[in-house]
């Protein structure tokens, strides 16, 4: 009895944590600065609406900042899902020198990519990508195709049989013919679930999108919340809008597809 | 049996993988090396200073603040961090009611940027307007409701707390291999008359060492990678008592614009990381060992 009031007790206080500063925040966001002032702390208020979120919207450039985590987000995941899918097709084969690729193509994922901000900076300036979109979505096809490989190549395993390929080959298929006719449609749910992964590493990603912008025209949403409190040091409220508004496109597309991030998940490291 | 295909064949799937591998990493890695022995401010010429550019690190308050602070971050993260995903995740292994809706609540966090997490918990640690103080104030504890922030012995735990609060990763990790251990070892040790602790300790915890390992592995590697919580809730203050390496090398590039103490604090950082990576690896072999 008493280990099951002290299991429960756990549960819900880690899912307080969860959602209890979140609940703040969204209450917060929804009413005048004045009133935050006016009872520290507390945790409700009598004049709430939406007008915090209007002046965001109208204020500052937030559409541009949306627009240009929009794009490097899903550049990054369609170009990266891609390279995946790709590399994880020659891994279904035998070939020369397999057991050095491999390692090669995954060994990324523990390596501390913030060491590299300077040899990042630099090749993304020299191409000419400084302060572009392009540039950031190209950094993060970077430090997320170890994930999105490991997805593809683990679900490519279970979702193209041997006695397919074979079938494919005797009916005279090429290797490239097969990849078209057969795998890249059994690859696809993979891809799609490595894409959900890049689009949602490439929307919360700061240090590079901080590194490579330089004015509003590439800055994404998450450099403009680490300027936030710079911004509006005297209108937490509005902050507060902008924070949800920055958070929200990642969470619906959470409750809309968190089965599927829960098994990609467990794709990435290799557990079923 | 799979098919042998040739190598030039493999390749032409391989080829833009390798590339961006070759670009992002291998690169890098080579780049860093040289670089680090540089004086050099990203435009006018490099001027060699060779292994000088260590001793300065060493010298400077910042960086040693940095290399501890950032030794911490992945302490905390082996022994805080990863129990708790694993208490969580045995937890919710027995099924409660609910569960797969507190499996979703935990891990909603980790998929919201550290950014945003940041900002958030710098609001809600707030000394004026933040709840949390505002609480223990409520609950006739003024004294406790505190500039957690700002306070050099309170800050670094501060920046930590998000992290070691939201363990939805880590206890996914657990809960998928949690999955997959057969029924059949429990029946035999339910005969044996074991309780439930003493199957978690005696039967779950030993085969879920691989999930153990992994999230190490990757709570290190986010700990090398932190830069958010610093940056945005402190600036890696009061009196560097919040500094970690990626942000130390972030002042470092954009304001001294010291590019070759950046790659050296570079290179520190990734030999760091690749021995803490092995030790793990040797006592993972050691445990393998033990428990085979």
């Amino acid at each position: 009895m008493m280990a099951r009031i002290l299991r429960w007790a756990v549960l819900l206080a880690f899912l307080a944590v969860v959602l209890l500063p979140l609940i703040w925040l969204l209450g917060a966001s929804l009413e005048p600065n004045q009133e935050l002032f006016s009872r520290p702390g507390g945790l409700a208020s009598i004049h709430w609406g939406f007008q915090n979120y209007g002046s965001v919207l109208v204020e500052a450039p937030m559409l541009l900042y949306l627009f240009n985590s929009l794009f490097v987000s899903a550049a990054s995941a369609l170009t990266g899902s891609a390279v995946a899918t790709l590399a994880a097709y020659a891994f279904l084969f035998r070939f020369p020198l397999r057991r050095l690729f491999y390692p090669l193509l995954t060994f990324g994922l523990f390596v501390p990519t913030s060491a590299f901000m300077i040899p990042y900076f630099l090749m993304v300036s020299r191409i000419g990508l400084y302060n572009s979109d392009p540039g950031i979505a190209l950094v993060y096809v970077g430090i997320s195709l170890p994930t999105a490989f490991l997805i593809v190549t683990t679900h490519m395993r279970e979702a193209v049989f041997a006695e397919l390929l074979e079938a494919s080959f005797l009916d005279g298929a090429t290797v490239h013919q097969t990849f078209r006719g057969i795998v890249a449609p059994l690859a696809l749910p993979g891809a799609v679930t490595a894409g959900i992964f890049l689009v949602i590493i490439g929307w919360n990603e700061l240090l590079y999108a901080l590194l490579l912008s330089q004015d509003d025209l590439s800055r994404t949403v998450q450099v403009a919340i680490s300027f936030l409190v710079a911004t509006y040091t005297a209108n937490f409220t509005q902050a507060f809008a902008a924070m949800i508004i920055a958070v929200l496109p990642v969470v619906a597309i959470y409750i809309f597809l968190n089965r599927r991030i829960v098994a990609g998940l467990g794709m990435v490291v290799g557990l079923k | 049996m799979q098919k042998t295909i040739r190598l030039r064949t493999a390749a032409l799937y391989l080829l833009p993988a390798v590339l961006v591998t070759a670009a992002f990493y291998l690169y890098p890695l080579a780049y860093t090396v040289p670089v680090s022995l540089f004086r050099w401010d990203g435009v006018s010429r490099m001027s060699w200073v060779g292994a000088r550019n260590f001793a300065v690190l060493t010298g400077q308050p910042e960086f040693m603040a940095s290399l501890a602070n950032s030794a911490l971050w992945i302490a905390v993260g082996t022994f805080v961090h990863t129990p708790l995903g694993l208490l969580l995740a045995l937890l919710l292994s027995r099924k409660p009611p609910l569960w797969s809706l507190f499996r979703t609540m935990f891990f909603l966090p980790n998929v919201l940027s550290v950014a945003s997490l940041a900002l958030l918990w710098y609001f809600l640690l707030n000394p004026t307007i933040g709840p949390i103080d505002g609480l223990l104030r409520l609950a006739g504890l003024p004294g406790l409701a505190l500039p957690w922030l700002s306070r050099t012995g309170s800050a670094l735990i501060a920046t930590m707390l998000p992290f070691v609060l939201y363990i939805g990763f880590t206890m996914l990790i657990f809960l998928s291999q949690l999955t997959l251990i057969p029924r059949e070892y429990y029946e035999a040790s339910q005969l044996d008359g074991a309780t439930a602790a003493q199957q978690d300790l005696h039967v779950t915890i030993p085969l879920l060492r691989r999930a153990v390992i992994i999230n190490v592995l990757f709570n290190a590697s986010f700990s090398l990678k932190m830069i958010e919580y610093p940056l945005i809730m402190t600036s890696g203050g009061p009196a560097n008592a919040t500094m970690t390496l990626p942000l130390f090398m972030y002042f470092q590039m954009t304001r001294a614009r010291e590019f070759g103490l950046t790659m050296a604090a570079g290179l520190v950082t990734i030999v760091f990381g690749a021995l803490f990576m092995g030790l793990v690896f040797l006592l993972q072999r050691a445990a393998d060992r033990r428990w085979a």
